[in-house]
C-alpha cells in the first residue's frame, strides 16, 4: 500500500501551446526590433522568461501530488472504460487543473480538478480498449498544464491491474436461433428419443441429456423445461456462425439474450462446458470465459 | 487522440480572456474606424452569450462571412494600408474574430498568446512611461486570463485573486532575468525596417489656410529640450524653426523642390548675437527636417544633417526613432539666404491673384511711406491694418471657399496662424518684399524638476519672415501674435511664459501640478528608453575591457545573468516547497542519520520496506525503526494535523537519544 515514494518523479515535456507561443514571442521581437522599440523588447523578454518561469511553478504545482487508479470494470470490446483515479495532494498549496491521461486516452476529454492543499480528488481517465481478452491498462498519470499552458507536467499514477474485454455482443440474436429448432422438423429428430420437445426437465439436467447431435447441427442447445418456470438452455460454438471471433461474439450476445429472459443456459466450447445456471455472476463467468478463450 | 485540449472552454475563461482583450485593444481605438468599436464589442458579447447558453463557437461559415464582412470593409472605407497603424483595425478586428472561434483549449491559448502580442504591439510607435506601464498591465490580465482557465473547479477559494496573485508571482519572478537579457542580449540589426505609416501628426512640408486646427488640441511631444549652456531663452524668443516654404500657388505654400537649392553649408555667416546652445531630443515625425531656433551655427552629426536655404536643418535620412541632437544657434537672424536666386523665388506669385490683396498691399505700403518704404515699415502697417479691423483669432473659423486668402481677409477676419501667415506672407511678395512662411513650432512648456522645455503638437506654428533689404537680414514677423489680445494672448502664451516664470516657490509649482511631476519621470524614462541601444551595449562591453568580443560576450553574459537569475527563482521555490512539508523533512532527516548507520534508503523503497530491511540491518535499533515508521505513517497517511507530526519529531529524538547513550 505504500508504494508512494518520498520522491514524486515529476515528468514535464513542452507543448504545442509552447510553438504557439514562440511564434507570437518571435513576431513581438521581430517588431520591436523593425520599430526600434525598448519598451517592446522589454515585453517580449519578460514574456519570454515568464514562460521559462512557468517551468517551475508547474513543477511545483504537481510536487506532493500522487494518484492511484482504481479498479477497471469489465467491459465489451468497443466500449470505453472509464477508470476513476484518485488523487492525493501532500503539499501545502493546492494543486490546479490536474486531470488523468493514459499513453493511449479514450475521446472524452479529462476534466481537470483542483486538488486541495493536503486533500484529494478523483479524476476519470477514460481507455478505450479494442479487442477481447486481458487488457493490460496502460502507464497512468496524473497531468497539469497550469500555469500557462507551455508545460505539461506528469505524474507517474500506480497501476489499477489488468482487466477483462469480453467480446462484443454481435451476430443474430438469440431467439432468431431458438425460432428454428422450436419448428416442425426439428419435432422428428427427437421423435424417437425420450426426449418430446415438451418433456420435463429437472432443474440442472446432467449434460447427458443434451442433444449433441442437434449441437452437431449448428443449433443451440435446447432443453425446454418448465420447472419453477425456468427455461434451460446450452448456448454453444457449433451452433454459432462465422469465424472464430464471430462466434464468440455471438456466444456473448447469446449470454446476454437469455440472461435477460431469466433463463438458466450453461456454455459449450471446445474443451470448455460451463453448467447452466443463471445470474450475473453466471453471466459474467460466462462472458469471462468467452474473453479469455485462445482462438489457435 | 484526444486529450484536454478538446475541452470546451468554460463561460468564465473566456470572460476573463475578452476583458483583457478589450483592454489591450484600448490603446488601439484612435487608428480604428468608429464603426469597429460596435461590431467588435457584439462579437465578444455574441460568444460570450453563447458561451453562458451553453453553446460552443458558432459555425465557420458564419464565421467566415463575418470575417470577409469586416476585411472588406474596412478596404472600402480605406482603413487598411501597409504600415502598422493601418495594419492595427485588421489585426484587431481578426484578433475578436479568434475570440469567436475559441471552441477548445488550445484555441483559447492561441487567442491569448495574440493578445501578448496586441499588448507588445501598443508600445511599438509610443513607449513613453504611461504607454510602457499599460502595456504591462495588459500583458500581466492576459497572463492572469491563462493562468485562471485552469480554475475550472468551482471552488470559490481559487478564483480571480489566485490567478491574479500567480500571474504578478510570475512577473515578478520574470523580471529580473528579462532584464539582464533586455541589457545584454544585442539587438539584431533588419536588413529591412517596416514603414511607420502616417501616424504621426505633426509639421508637413504644405501649408494651406485652415491647417494646424487638429494638431493644435494634441498634447503629443513633439521634441525636448534643455539648454546645457546660460540661461533659458525669453518665451517670446523660442521659435522653432522646421522648414522655410517659399513656393506658394496662391492657395498654399509649399517647399520648393530641393534642386532648385543645393545645400550650402558656409552660407552661415558668424555674428556676434548671444549663441544658444540647445540639446534636443526629437521624436520620430518620418521627416528629414530638424527643428532649431533662429539661425544656427554649428550642430551635432554634421556628417548627416545639412543647413539648407531658408536656415532649416534637413537630414540625409528620415528620423524614424527619436534622435538626440545639439545645436548652437545665434538669437537673431543672420544674414543668410542673400542670393539673388533665392531672393527672386522668394517674390514669385502664384498665376492668378485677386486684385483686391494688390490693392491691400499697396495701401499699407502709401500708409508706411510709399515706394521706397522698408520692410520693417510696411510690416507694422501691416500688423496695424490687422487690429484695426478687429480681426479676433479663432481655430474655428469657418470654411474658407473660393480664394482662401481674399474670404480670410475680407469676409471672415478670424482665423489662425496658418491663415494669417500665408495671407501676410502673400500681400509682402505684392509689394515687391521677398517672404517665405516658416513653420515649426512656438514656445514649449517648461518642466522645472527636470530643466527642460516639452514642446507639444499644439505648440505648432506658422510665421512670416521678410527681407529687409537695406539691413540685408531677414526679419520675423508672426502676424498671429499681433490680433491676439488679452485673455486670448494669454492662452496662446501661456505654455510659453511659463518658460521664463519659473523661479521662486518651486516646491509649490510641483504640488500645484502632477502633470509636470509625470513630464519629468515619463522623460526621463523615455530618454533612458530611447537611447539604449547597441551603442550604449558596446560601451558597457568596452568599460569591462572586453572590446573584442562584443557580440558573444553580450550574449554569453546576458544567459548567463539570466540563468543566474532563474536559478535563484528556483532555488527560493524549491526552499519554500521543502520547507512546506514537515513530515517529509523529518522523515528525510531520520533516513540521513540511519543511512550513516549503514542502511541507505533507496529512493523508490516505501517506507515499510525499508524499515524492514533496516531492522534486519541494524537489529539493534529495529523497535526505532518501527516507531519512526508507524509515526511516519501516521503523519503521512492518517490525519493530518499538527500532533502527529509532533509525535513523529518526538519519536525521532528519542531514538536519537537512545542511539547516543
Amino acid at each position: 500500500v505504500l508504494a508512494i515514494t518520498n520522491v514524486t518523479t515529476i515528468r514535464w515535456r513542452i507543448t504545442w501551446n509552447a510553438v504557439r507561443l514562440a511564434v507570437a514571442l518571435v513576431a513581438m521581437a521581430l517588431a520591436a526590433v523593425n520599430y526600434q522599440s525598448n519598451a517592446a523588447w522589454m515585453l517580449t523578454m519578460v514574456l519570454a522568461t515568464a514562460a521559462f518561469v512557468a517551468i517551475f511553478h508547474a513543477r511545483r504545482n504537481l510536487a506532493g501530488v500522487s494518484g492511484e487508479a482504481g479498479p477497471v470494470p469489465a467491459v465489451f470490446s468497443g466500449e470505453r472504460i472509464p477508470v476513476p483515479v484518485v488523487f492525493r495532494n501532500r503539499a501545502m498549496t493546492p494543486a490546479i487543473a490536474v486531470w488523468a491521461t493514459a499513453s493511449e486516452a479514450g475521446d472524452a476529454p479529462a476534466q481537470p480538478q483542483v486538488i486541495p492543499a493536503g486533500g484529494s480528488a478523483t479524476g476519470i481517465v477514460t481507455l478505450a480498449p479494442r479487442h477481447r481478452g486481458r487488457y493490460t491498462v496502460p502507464a497512468l498519470h496524473a497531468a497539469s498544464s497550469f500555469p500557462l499552458g507551455v508545460i505539461e507536467t506528469q505524474v507517474h499514477v500506480q497501476a489499477a491491474g489488468d482487466a477483462i474485454i469480453y467480446p462484443l455482443p454481435e451476430g443474430r440474436h438469440l431467439e432468431e436461433v431458438m425460432g428454428n429448432s422450436e419448428s416442425g422438423d426439428d419435432q422428428g429428430e427427437y421423435a424417437g428419443d425420450d426426449f418430446s420437445g415438451h418433456r420435463r426437465p429437472q432443474p440442472g439436467d446432467p449434460p447427458r441429456h443434451i442433444d449433441w447431435k442437434a449441437v452437431a447441427r449448428g443449433r443451440p442447445i435446447v432443453m425446454k423445461a418448465f420447472s419453477g418456470g425456468t427455461s434451460q438452455c446450452v448456448l454453444s460454438w457449433h451452433a454459432a456462425h462465422g469465424d472464430g471471433e464471430q462466434r464468440l461474439s455471438e456466444l456473448a450476445r447469446w449470454v446476454l439474450d437469455a440472461e435477460a429472459r431469466g433463463w438458466h443456459y450453461g456454455l459449450v466450447l471446445p474443451g470448455i462446458f460451463l453448467e447452466p445456471d443463471g445470474g450475473l455472476e453466471h453471466r459474467d463467468r460466462c462472458l469471462r470465459t468467452l474473453a479469455l478463450v485462445v482462438l489457435t | 487522440m484526444s486529450s484536454v485540449g478538446d475541452a470546451v472552454p468554460e463561460f468564465r475563461s473566456l470572460l476573463w480572456l475578452s476583458v483583457a482583450m478589450a483592454l489591450c485593444s484600448v490603446p488601439f481605438i484612435i487608428y480604428m474606424p468608429w464603426w469597429l468599436l460596435p461590431v467588435l464589442g457584439a462579437i465578444g458579447w455574441w460568444r460570450l452569450w453563447r458561451a453562458r447558453h451553453g453553446y460552443s463557437a458558432p459555425p465557420g461559415a458564419k464565421r467566415g462571412l463575418i470575417a470577409v464582412a469586416i476585411a472588406g470593409s474596412l478596404i472600402v472605407s480605406g482603413n487598411i494600408g501597409f504600415g502598422l497603424e493601418s495594419a492595427i483595425p485588421l489585426y484587431v478586428a481578426f484578433l475578436w474574430l479568434k475570440l469567436l472561434e475559441v471552441k477548445n483549449e488550445r484555441d483559447l491559448f492561441m487567442a491569448a498568446y495574440l493578445t501578448c502580442f496586441l499588448a507588445g504591439a501598443s508600445v511599438l510607435l509610443d513607449q513613453g512611461l504611461g504607454r510602457t506601464a499599460y502595456a504591462f498591465f495588459t500583458l500581466f490580465l492576459t497572463l492572469t486570463a491563462t493562468i485562471g482557465h485552469h480554475l475550472r473547479s468551482g471552488r470559490p477559494d481559487i478564483g480571480l485573486r489566485f490567478a491574479l496573485r500567480r500571474a504578478g508571482i510570475m512577473l515578478l519572478q520574470a523580471i529580473p532575468a528579462a532584464a539582464m537579457l533586455f541589457l545584454l542580449i544585442p539587438r539584431p540589426h533588419m536588413p529591412f525596417s517596416v514603414e511607420r505609416g502616417h501616424g504621426t501628426s505633426g509639421v508637413s512640408d504644405k501649408l494651406r489656410p485652415g491647417d494646424f486646427d487638429k494638431i493644435a488640441l494634441s498634447q503629443e511631444t513633439a521634441f525636448r529640450v534643455t539648454f546645457p549652456v546660460g540661461p533659458k531663452p525669453p518665451a517670446g524668443d523660442l521659435y522653432w524653426r522646421g522648414l522655410a516654404l517659399t513656393g506658394t500657388d496662391g492657395i498654399g505654400w509649399y517647399r520648393e523642390p530641393a534642386k532648385y537649392f543645393p545645400p550650402k553649408p558656409d552660407t552661415v555667416v558668424a555674428d556676434d548675437g548671444q549663441r544658444i546652445v540647445q540639446e534636443i531630443t526629437l521624436l520620430p515625425h518620418l521627416k528629414n527636417w530638424l527643428y532649431a531656433l533662429d539661425t544656427p551655427q554649428s550642430w551635432s552629426r554634421p556628417s548627416e544633417v545639412l543647413l539648407l536655404p531658408g536656415t532649416v536643418l534637413n537630414r540625409t535620412a528620415p528620423v524614424t526613432s527619436p534622435l538626440t541632437y545639439r545645436v548652437s544657434s545665434d538669437t537673431r537672424l543672420s544674414a543668410t539666404d542673400t542670393e539673388e536666386k533665392y531672393l527672386r523665388v522668394c517674390l514669385s506669385l502664384p498665376e492668378t491673384i485677386d486684385l483686391r490683396l494688390g490693392t491691400l498691399a499697396n495701401e499699407w505700403r502709401e500708409k508706411s511711406g510709399g515706394l521706397n518704404a522698408s520692410a520693417a515699415a510696411i510690416t507694422n502697417a501691416g500688423l496695424t491694418w490687422f487690429t484695426e479691423q478687429g480681426f479676433t483669432y479663432s481655430l474655428e473659423p469657418g470654411a474658407m471657399d473660393g480664394d482662401p486668402i481674399s474670404t480670410f481677409l475680407f469676409s471672415r477676419r478670424s482665423g489662425f496662424c496658418s491663415h494669417y501667415s500665408s495671407a501676410f506672407a502673400t500681400l509682402m511678395r505684392l509689394v515687391n518684399i521677398p517672404s517665405r512662411v516658416v513653420v515649426g513650432y512656438r514656445g514649449g512648456e517648461w518642466n522645472d524638476l527636470g530643466d527642460f522645455l516639452a514642446v507639444r503638437q499644439a505648440h505648432a506654428h506658422a510665421w512670416c519672415e521678410v527681407w529687409e533689404a537695406s539691413e540685408k537680414r531677414w526679419l520675423r514677423v508672426d502676424p498671429t501674435s499681433a490680433v491676439v489680445v488679452g485673455e486670448q494672448a494669454e492662452r496662446l502664451a501661456n505654455d510659453g511664459a511659463s518658460a521664463v516664470s519659473g523661479g521662486g516657490g518651486a516646491l509649490w509649482t510641483i504640488f500645484r501640478s502632477p502633470r509636470k511631476w509625470w513630464d519629468y519621470i515619463d522623460t526621463t524614462w523615455e530618454n533612458w528608453m530611447f537611447r539604449y541601444d547597441g551603442s550604449m551595449q558596446a560601451a558597457i562591453v568596452e568599460q569591462l575591457g572586453l572590446g573584442s568580443w562584443t557580440w558573444a560576450v553580450l550574449i554569453t553574459a546576458g544567459m548567463l545573468g539570466a540563468g543566474l537569475c532563474l536559478t535563484v527563482v528556483w532555488l527560493a521555490l524549491r526552499r519554500r516547497s521543502r520547507k512546506r512539508d514537515p513530515v517529509a523533512r523529518c522523515y528525510q532527516r531520520w533516513c540521513d542519520r540511519i543511512a550513516r548507520s549503514g542502511c541507505i534508503r533507496r529512493t523508490d523503497e516505501a517506507p515499510l520496506a525499508f524499515a524492514q530491511r533496516a531492522s534486519q540491518a541494524l537489529p539493534a535499533l529495529a523497535a526505532h525503526i518501527q516507531a519512526v515508521t508507524t509515526a511516519y505513517c501516521v503523519a503521512r497517511y492518517g490525519s493530518a494535523d499538527a500532533l502527529a507530526v509532533q509525535r513523529l519529531r518526538a519519536v525521532i529524538r528519542a531514538g536519537a537519544t537512545a542511539a547516543t547513550r
